[in-house]
């Protein structure tokens, strides 16, 4: 007898998925004292470190892909009766990343956002400063790790539908006197293409994830400023700094057809 | 503020400062200027915007600095 394959009855299944990912709250420190800045490049960062696993976020269930990115903010003040330029440069295992310079009025904190993007445990990150006087100071520093480009084996290459949810703007820095400079939005992606900018929750009838952008993409540290820095000045805020939103739950549903 | 923005097809120091005061000297309103050594791409913030004209050629007096 000839084995006769069975017509299913639908030509697609459906996979749930709940992407969840549990993010890091922000590592921050505040020194008592400030420390001058050197007026030539040092020959190591003031903020240097080996990123870690447990420095990563947390998700379940475990991507096909995610790009991490790092985010560093160092600020200080001008203390200095002029304005001075304050230098900048981001450095990952021992190659330079960025470079740049700020003017700082007299009296006036700086912050200095680096992004590192595509990090993975292991890396050696840092980032250096210095300044035309000695009278310019650094005192803060804060770290995140933040997840973008995050799609699932069952969700690349097939329809979705894609809920982002429980959407928060991250880091959010406590010491210091910390003022956000600005939020920027989380982009989705069908098929690669960039639609839109988005600061909630929202939902899509299909997306289409691709294996370069996948569900959606940071702004600052991916579509923005990707291995580059941001740099902010205030009378008032240290650090001025700038916030990404996150969707920590994407949830999905996936179209197989047979 | 006004914010431009290119890609650099040139060598880029890794010694900053000469090139800055270059910078600084030559179009006068700097705010910030930043470069990425991985996607090559330059950006400065001026205090105040270009003329048409002086934009056109902002990439080559940049260039010039280097």
């Amino acid at each position: 007898m000839p084995v006769k394959t069975p017509i299913p009855l639908s030509p697609y299944t459906k996979v749930f998925q709940d992407i969840i990912v549990q993010i890091k709250a922000p590592v921050e420190n505040l020194q008592a004292t400030p420390t001058s800045l050197p007026t030539a490049e040092p020959a190591t960062g003031q903020w240097r470190k080996t990123l870690d696993a447990g420095d990563f976020p947390t998700i379940t269930p475990t991507p096909y892909n995610v790009a991490h990115i790092a985010y560093v903010c160092l600020a200080g003040k001008n203390t200095d009766a002029a304005t001075q330029t304050l230098y900048w440069k981001m450095i990952k295992n021992g190659a330079s990343v960025a470079t740049g310079s700020l003017s700082v009025s007299a009296g006036y904190y700086y912050t200095v956002s680096a992004f590192f993007y595509g990090v993975v445990a292991g890396d050696v990150i840092e980032v250096r400063l210095w300044a035309t006087s000695a009278n310019v100071n650094w005192d803060y520093d804060g770290f995140q790790i933040q997840p973008s480009r995050i799609v699932t084996t069952e969700a690349l290459n097939s329809p979705c539908y894609v809920n982002f949810k429980n959407v928060i703007a991250c880091p959010t820095f406590v010491k210091g006197a910390p003022g956000v400079s600005t939020t920027a939005g989380y982009a989705p992606y069908h098929c690669d293409a960039f639609s839109l900018t988005l600061y909630g929750s929202s939902s899509f009838d299909v997306l289409f994830p691709k294996a370069t952008f996948c569900l959606c993409r940071l702004s600052y540290g991916d579509y923005n400023n990707a291995n580059n820095a941001l740099t902010s000045t205030s009378p008032t805020y240290r650090p001025y700094y700038y916030r990404n939103c996150v969707p920590l739950t994407i949830s999905l549903v996936v179209w197989k057809f047979w | 503020m006004a914010v431009y923005s290119f890609e650099l097809d040139v060598p880029f120091p890794e010694k900053i400062e000469d090139l800055d005061r270059k910078l600084r000297k030559l179009l006068g309103n700097v705010v910030s200027w930043s470069y990425s050594y991985i996607t090559k791409t330059f950006t400065i913030e001026l205090s105040e915007a270009l003329p048409e004209d002086k934009i056109a050629i902002l990439k080559e007096a940049v260039k010039k600095c280097l």
